[in-house]
């Protein structure tokens, strides 16, 4: 019997990859990131639900930057991100050091393999993320993309260390 | 059961006892995978509660036998005033709780609950109430990231019994060492 999902589903949840790596994990903290880049973190949802919304944790600096979340299958390249199954909508970042909303359709999702994405405009707005040296889990990044998420991940082996704070939330409140 | 071959007797299986130990927020069926990805670990560091104030961690029970038979919180320093630890159903119902509790300086306390209580699958809040500004002990990570993890706190809810709470995101930079345990011997 597997476990039941974690209300807000991130890379640092029971599902992600970060959950089982305590001694190699920094505490997030508030850092910039690089603009027009997402990064992709793999996630294991053991049980059917839905999706109510997206979020993500931002940091000290707000109200410069745009982000996007989104919700890929791992239909890619060797199991890695590929299409869509949801994506969020570019939103101007706003509310210093505390989780921001993006309230979409309820999206269904069955149990497997799927991978969150977030994506930021520019490298002014800081959001919460662990500086962990992220190549051993098996995260992905693709940069250069200014128009936001793509509707079909072109992943490259991620260099920035980057893993946010962000993710599926399992409730539509609070 | 009668076969061919005669009357078979299969063995009773029991049980798994999966549920022998203390469910905290550093538990896996709590935000325990969460706090390690955080690389926040159990502390006893001071927080100032707010009277009548009540925080909510959530956790899990995906297998049958889960039965709740007491509840503990490490206090911080200054003893006086009284505690309440149960726990709530998502709506924020509360189902169990230990009732008034007085509280010990800097010091685990632990309380039986009024009942033994039984949980069916599903996810809950275990919560934690106190009745004045009286400090409790526990980790101190930025409030977003508890936030991030699902934590919730609610006014106006000491003492817990046959209340309703309402449910907001946290805005406390803090995650108490609060426990559920299914003993009536508390560790």
């Amino acid at each position: 019997m597997t476990a039941r999902n974690s209300l807000y589903i991130t890379p640092f949840s029971r599902e992600g990859e970060m959950a089982r790596s305590k001694s190699t994990s920094t505490t997030p903290t508030s850092s910039t990131s690089t603009g027009s880049r997402a990064y992709y973190h793999v996630v294991n949802i053991e049980n059917p639900g839905i999706v109510y919304r997206f979020f993500w944790l931002n940091g000290a600096t707000v109200g410069t930057d745009n982000v996007q979340m989104g919700l890929y299958l791992a239909d890619g390249t060797d199991g890695g991100p590929g299409t869509a199954l949801k994506l969020g909508t570019s939103t101007l970042s706003a509310g210093a050091n505390a989780c921001q909303y993006d309230d979409i359709a309820d999206t269904a999702v069955a149990a497997g393999l799927y991978w969150i994405a977030q994506w930021i405009s520019g490298s002014t707005a800081t959001l919460f993320r662990s500086s962990t040296a992220v190549r051993m889990y098996g995260s992905y990044m693709q940069s250069a993309i200014a128009g936001g998420l793509p509707a079909s991940a072109t992943p490259i082996q991620q260099a920035g260390n980057f893993v946010p704070v962000a993710g599926l939330v399992m409730r539509s409140a609070p | 059961m009668l076969s061919e071959w005669g009357t078979v007797t299969y063995p009773t299986i029991k049980p798994r006892q999966l549920y022998g130990r203390v469910v905290s927020p550093w538990s896996q069926e709590a935000i325990g995978g969460t706090l390690n990805g955080y690389n926040v670990v159990p502390a006893t560091t001071d927080f100032a509660w707010t009277a009548n104030n009540a925080i909510g961690i959530p956790f899990s029970v995906s297998v049958p036998g889960f039965t709740l038979r007491a509840a503990g919180v490490f206090c911080g320093t200054g003893a006086g005033n009284n505690l309440d630890v149960g726990i709530t159903d998502l709506n924020g119902v509360v189902l169990a709780s230990t009732g008034a509790t007085a509280r010990t300086a800097s010091t685990a306390v632990n309380a039986n609950m009024l009942a033994n209580y039984v949980l069916p699958l599903g996810t809950y809040y275990m919560t934690l109430a106190g009745d004045s500004t009286s400090t409790f002990g526990g980790a101190a990570p930025a409030a977003g990231l508890m936030e991030a993890a699902g934590v919730v706190i609610a006014a106006s809810a000491y003492p817990l019994a046959g209340k309703t709470l309402t449910w907001a995101v946290t805005t406390l930079a803090f995650c108490p060492e609060v426990w559920l345990t299914l003993r009536t011997v508390s560790p």
